[in-house]
């Protein structure tokens, strides 16, 4: 996306083993891929981004979240994990991931022989000229990361269809028995009896403290409570295994005897990369005790990264192409995906104002209706004042700056009030990221 | 462009039917005891396949090379199939 079609044709290929003809048709390739799936991606990218962060910032929210237990951002997130259709949906998004692995691929493809396109990068330039150096720069460094969010957002959902329908052919005799190869041996059924004394749950906890030192408790259980065959479950994570809480696990007898333990360590390789796949793609770095958080860090930003390759790669696209468009192309390929990209964050940043109206006004918000509503109307609007489309950005800029701004201001008051501050790396965020887009739309505005 | 809109979906219909069956395959006849494990490594092979197939019947210029590209392995892939007796 980042080369026009004189540049590719101008590239010096003299001892090179890629022809002109060929990087042109990797070029074209990597264009329409991208702009064919680009909008998409950047949906899912960006509800993705904010699925990330709602991992880590459950305290961050829970001081607006005074009624209800849900997210305020649950429709970013079920976006994201389905499109609010369930199973295909799962499956359909899964699909993006090969999209978007074979356009980073391209992308490498062109790319790999220009050493120079590794570090250029001239803030200075004109905006176009900066979206086509950035693309490209961020493209290269971040490819890995690229190719893993595109693999395990693949497998997450392809992963689970595959497990379902290769199961008649792994397991012919009886495909059902492919989730207790996967889970591991089921909890043994009540026996019918009421059970004389109940378990001594802190004594296990510390029994299974020294048992296991690596392993770091999440989620207690007790299974058939109340029968004689009751059994207290231990979920966790243990240091340096990646994978989630439901596959480890320690299970206790009611006498605090040792009866099963469950962990992906010891597993098959292509099972335990399975197993990897969830916490990997939801950033869940708790088998990294020391450098979790660092690396959770690193993630967001790569994340980030991939949603600008995929917005600058949108913007180049449609940039470049509108000269020769049609009054329906320029509908189609301009006007739909600005809206609806535009309507996507209008309407984000819309549920944080939404998360302080529940809060401080006492009014019932159905959070999806309203995303839904703001996302719609947003669309709409950007359509229709398509003609004025730099007032617009302007507009978008100083609303979105203004709405970020005022969640962080309103979210530190109370916790100032409430005389605690914790999790005010987010409000710094906010605040440094609507300073931004007040001070960009001013002086785009100014000029 | 609607036509372009045709030909690429027949393309992209023709990998990802070869990924499926070669996913199939690898279920059915890779060297493995570990049921589950052989499971999970057609489901990352397949996927993996399905990337460079894509790309690779991407490349050519003209519709009927991209056309046997994608559509090439079913050719190949579902006799042996058959002859390993799928259900």
């Amino acid at each position: 996306m980042g080369m026009d079609h004189n540049d590719c044709a101008n590239i010096n290929c003299v001892g090179d083993k890629m022809t002109n003809q060929f990087r042109q048709r990797l070029y074209e390739l990597h264009r329409s891929v991208g702009a064919f799936f680009g909008v998409m991606l950047f949906i899912i990218l960006w509800s993705g981004i904010w699925s990330l962060v709602n991992h880590k910032i459950d305290n961050w929210w829970h001081i607006f979240q005074m009624t209800s237990e849900q997210s305020m951002i649950e429709p970013l997130i079920t976006l994201h994990k389905n499109l609010f259709i369930g199973f295909p949906g799962r499956i359909f998004i899964s699909l993006f991931g090969i999209a978007l692995a074979v356009i980073s691929i391209l992308g490498l493809w062109l790319h790999q022989r220009r050493l120079k396109d590794w570090f250029k990068l001239c803030l200075n330039s004109p905006t176009k000229i900066v979206m086509a150096d950035s693309h490209r720069l961020l493209g290269l460094w971040a490819l890995p990361y690229l190719l893993f969010f595109s693999i395990t957002g693949a497998i997450a959902g392809l992963g689970a269809l595959g497990t379902v329908t290769l199961s008649n052919i792994t397991h012919s005799e009886s495909p059902q028995m492919v989730f207790m190869d996967l889970m591991g041996e089921p909890i043994p059924k009540a026996a019918g009896r009421v059970w004389l004394n109940s378990p001594n749950v802190s004594a296990i906890t510390i029994q299974d403290k020294i048992l296991f030192p690596d392993f770091t408790p999440q989620k207690i259980t007790i299974h058939n409570e109340g029968d004689q065959n009751a059994f207290v479950e231990i979920s966790g994570v243990t240091h340096g295994v990646i994978s989630p809480n439901i596959f480890e696990k320690h299970v206790y007898a009611l006498d605090g005897e040792l009866y099963k333990t469950y962990s992906a360590e010891n597993r098959g390789f292509w099972l335990q990369s399975y197993i990897a796949n969830q916490p990997l793609h939801y950033g869940e770095y708790d088998w990294l005790p020391e450098w979790g958080n660092f690396w959770f860090s690193v993630h967001l930003v790569m994340a980030t990264f991939a949603l600008w390759i995929t917005g600058s790669g949108l913007y180049l696209w449609i940039n470049r192409s509108q000269a020769q468009w049609k009054a329906w192309q320029i509908l189609c390929w301009k006007k739909i995906p600005i809206g609806i990209l535009s309507g996507l964050i209008f309407a984000s940043n819309g549920l944080l104002l939404c998360g302080i109206a529940i809060y401080l006004i006492d009014i019932f918000i159905n959070n999806s209706l309203l995303f839904f509503a703001i996302w719609f109307i947003t669309a709409i609007a950007t359509a229709l004042w398509m003609h004025h489309i730099s007032r617009f950005f302007i507009i978008l800029l100083l609303a979105n700056g203004f709405v970020l701004i005022f969640t962080s201001v309103v979210h530190l008051s109370l916790l100032m009030v409430q005389g605690i501050l914790i999790n005010i790396s987010v409000d710094i965020a906010l605040l440094l990221v609507g300073s931004l887009m007040l001070v960009f739309g001013m002086r785009r505005k100014n000029a | 462009m609607f036509k372009q809109f045709i030909k690429a979906s027949i393309i992209v219909i023709g990998t990802l039917l070869s990924a499926i069956l070669f996913s199939m395959l690898l279920a059915k006849i890779m060297p493995s005891q570990d049921a589950i494990n052989r499971l999970y490594a057609s489901i990352y092979l397949g996927l993996i396949f399905g990337i460079a197939v894509m790309i690779w019947s991407c490349l050519p210029k003209e519709f009927m090379p991209r056309f046997y590209r994608s559509w090439g392995w079913i050719i190949m892939i579902a006799p042996i199939l058959i002859v390993w007796g799928i259900k």
